[in-house]
């Protein structure tokens, strides 16, 4: 139970600071588009405000599921091994999901993003994994 | 409300997307209020959400009923826009090249042939005549429509529902930076030229015939009429035809092309393998790690200057007569001159680079001969690449038209220049000794035009659509211009009111040219007399062009010369004629020139001085004809 506890307060925080974060990083893109800063506004540089733009997006809805996760475990109680790996590969994607496309805004050619955008393929999979072992735990609650 | 329409068209929004718009928000309005008025006993978010819903919703349904654009409702046949031959079009490179779509995008290049919708279409329709040699069209506009009819006199018929039953649909245009030009389907299907321009600056129409520096045609009331596929297509469009057969040019009207305009594959070659290559990322980035570039596509840029400026003179180059259609061939990244004569000059022109007697040529060939200068340079503005092959900075180092032009990073619009139009830089980055201590190469004022390099190394000796553009001949300066067919010298252009000997003795002191012989040092015919009364009609054109060019005014006292400018306005040359009248309302602004007046017929203005009098009868007579 104090397993349970002590998960459901990591990713409340890790929620509602990740709300935080990205919640300024979109004020920091409205900047940008309030002063019209041609490095992330100019046609050339599209794929670069997609990118800043996408990571900002999951970043904060990322945040929001770890608030449902937080509250999922809270709710549900599984207790089998499934949440615990759900944890950690939500938590991995909530780092590389946002981080790749962010990254991505960086060294923009031909219309591809930049390399780092790499990551953003490994944090899917890590999300559709915690999201697909969190529905498992799931299973028996409640029936 | 006009100016709102033309703040809109500016943002490329024309009328018709403008009411599109309106017409499907009152739609939204419309029907949220009276889903919000339906749902009175339901919560109030409730309400808002579903009113918000349903107006979205119409909204959206409204915009995807609102019938296909002016485009799909021609009922005349375009010519056909086919993705063939290995081309993809630029809707697909805009994908990956947004920066470089969006510079394209912007220019002329573009826009060069459009389909003619309000959004294209520059010249106004509103029921007036245009007549030209006993010919007479009434234009009109219904809708998004633009139509001409012919008619049999000068008078104008009331435009009502059936003068659009008798009248011609005009399907597509080319030009829409200096002039204007509409097509229609001709009755065995050719795209066909309506025998008038319209000139954008000038906001006038003016007759095919008249807009190019062509000898008058007398005793021939047959309009000048061009087809699309014989005239325009090869530098008009992208692509086109589509095969590069350069039979099927004639075989068939039914010319495909990949794309109206000159768009990107124009310079950067058919892009289908390019798409298909880079279709894998493991490519793609492979590519943007790598200093090797993209050997699918042709990059301009990585090419010689021979062959990355061969991609330009495809077009801009005098297409020696019976050689035009075999350009239909050429792909960027070739040499042009495996397609045509690029400097057809050096067969005719002696040792010494003056070229020989060819009056005896028929007047077809003339007409290339037309093209240039007796020193072998072109003097027809938008063949620069003919004059640039001449110029030492190409021939003997790696000058190229992107040296000082670029398609995609622009200073501006008009000349597609890399820096500023008149820079310096473009030179001093070879010729950096020069600019260490301007006056003493130039011996005039540091920050004067006579110091700027363009002025002397490319004066305005090229002609073309009513008006004198650089040379692209970069060379120095010599006193040249005392033959009729001769290119007229820096000097001179500028100091029109000296004679072509005062050149020479400044040339000869500053730069050690040789020195003028004693006849030549008597000689004190201003050089802008000696050209608009002795020389042919190029050289009539660009002298009378500088009467009105600032700097020549500031640099001359032109009071002595504008007789000779008046008498031009009785020139043979219609083109002549109108170039004369600008350059005189330019000099005085309040002058009574009827342009439209001129443009039609001569209107003699006899010299009273017998001395200028006496060199009118001395006119260069050879027949010049620059269809440009």
């Amino acid at each position: 139970m104090a397993t349970v506890s002590k998960r459901v307060g990591f990713h409340l925080r890790f929620g509602w600071w990740s709300l935080l974060f990205f919640l300024t990083l979109g004020v920091a893109l409205e900047a940008m588009h309030g002063f019209k800063v041609g490095w992330y506004l100019d046609v050339d540089n599209e794929v670069r405000r997609l990118m800043f733009t996408l990571a900002h997006a999951h970043g904060a809805l990322l945040g929001l599921v770890h608030v449902a996760f937080a509250a999922t475990l809270h709710i549900g109680q599984p207790r089998d091994w499934a949440p615990v790996f759900a944890s950690r590969a939500l938590t991995i994607a909530s780092a590389l999901l946002p981080l790749g496309f962010f990254l991505g805004g960086f060294g923009i050619a031909g219309g591809d993003p930049g390399i780092g955008v790499l990551f953003v393929p490994v944090g899917a999979v890590a999300l559709f994994v915690a999201v697909a072992l969190t529905a498992w735990s799931l299973r028996r609650v409640g029936s | 409300m006009d100016a709102f329409l033309s703040q809109l068209a500016a943002l490329g929004v024309d009328a018709a997307t403008l009411s599109t718009a309106l017409w499907c928000a009152a739609g939204a309005v419309v029907s949220g209020i009276a889903t919000w008025g339906f749902l009175g006993g339901s919560p109030w978010p409730s309400r808002l959400l579903a009113a918000l819903g349903v107006g979205a919703l119409v909204g959206t349904g409204a915009v995807m009923l609102e019938p296909a654009g002016a485009d799909a409702e021609l009922d005349t046949p375009l010519p056909e826009r086919v993705r063939n031959a290995g081309y993809a079009s630029s809707d697909t490179c805009r994908s990956c090249h947004p920066g470089q779509y969006e510079s394209w995008h912007q220019s002329y290049h573009r826009t060069m042939t459009q389909v003619a919708t309000p959004t294209a279409v520059v010249a106004p329709f509103d029921g007036r005549v245009l007549s030209e040699r006993g010919h007479h069209f009434q234009v009109a506009r219904r809708g998004d429509g633009f139509y001409f009819r012919a008619l049999t006199s000068p008078r104008a018929l009331e435009v009502d529902e059936a003068w659009f039953d008798e009248a011609a649909r005009l399907v597509m245009t080319t030009g829409s930076h200096h002039m204007q030009a509409y097509w229609f389907e001709a009755s065995n299907g050719e795209l066909q030229q309506l025998p008038f321009v319209f000139l954008i600056r000038e906001q006038r129409w003016l007759a095919n015939s008249d807009s190019f520096l062509e000898p008058p045609h007398e005793e021939d009331d047959n309009l000048v009429v061009y087809t699309w596929s014989s005239s325009c297509v090869t530098c008009h469009s992208t692509g086109g035809p589509w095969d590069g057969r350069a039979d099927h040019v004639d075989s068939t009207p039914e010319v495909r092309v990949a794309e109206f305009g000159i768009s990107c594959e124009a310079c950067h070659g058919p892009g289908e393998e390019h798409v298909a290559a880079n279709r894998s990322p493991a490519r793609r980035y492979q590519q943007h790690g790598g200093d090797e570039g993209d050997r699918s596509i042709v990059n301009p840029g990585r090419l010689s200057n021979e062959r990355s400026s061969s991609i330009c003179g495809r077009c801009h180059s005098v297409h020696p007569d019976g050689q035009g259609q075999r350009v239909h061939e050429f792909r960027p990244g070739e040499r042009l001159d495996g397609y045509l004569s690029i400097d057809p000059m050096l067969a005719l022109t002696d040792q010494a680079g003056v070229l020989a007697d060819v009056s005896w040529l028929p007047f077809d060939e003339r007409d290339t001969v037309g093209s240039f200068w007796t020193d072998g340079s072109s003097r027809v503005a938008g063949r620069e690449h003919s004059a640039m092959i001449r110029s030492g900075c190409y021939l003997d180092g790696e000058m190229a038209c992107t040296s000082c032009h670029s398609m995609h990073d622009y200073r501006e619009r008009a000349g597609q220049m890399a820096m500023a139009p008149e820079d310096d830089a473009m030179c001093t980055e070879c010729h950096a000794d020069h600019a260490r201590d301007v006056t003493a190469h130039t011996h005039h004022a540091a920050d004067g035009v006579g110091s700027r390099c363009v002025s002397c190394h490319m004066p305005y000796t090229a002609y073309a659509l009513l008006m004198a553009t650089r040379s692209h001949r970069m060379d120095g300066p010599r006193a040249s211009g005392r033959g009729g067919r001769d290119r007229p010298n820096a000097c001179n252009l500028c100091h029109l009111d000296q004679s072509i000997g005062w050149a020479e003795v400044w040339l000869s002191r500053w730069y050690g040219a040789d020195p003028p012989d004693q006849r030549t040092r008597m000689d004190d015919v201003p050089a802008g007399v000696h050209w608009m009364l002795r020389g042919d009609a190029t050289q009539r054109g660009i002298a009378a062009w500088h009467m009105g060019y600032g700097p020549t005014q500031a640099a001359s006292d032109l009071g002595d010369l504008e007789p000779a400018l008046r008498s031009l306005l009785g020139d043979p040359y219609s083109a002549v004629r109108q170039v004369a009248g600008a350059a005189l309302l330019r000099l005085n602004p309040d002058v009574d020139v009827d342009m439209e007046a001129i443009a039609r017929d001569p209107i003699t203005q006899p010299l009273t001085d017998p001395r200028l009098a006496q060199m009118a009868t001395e006119r260069n007579e050879m027949q010049v004809a620059i269809p440009e």
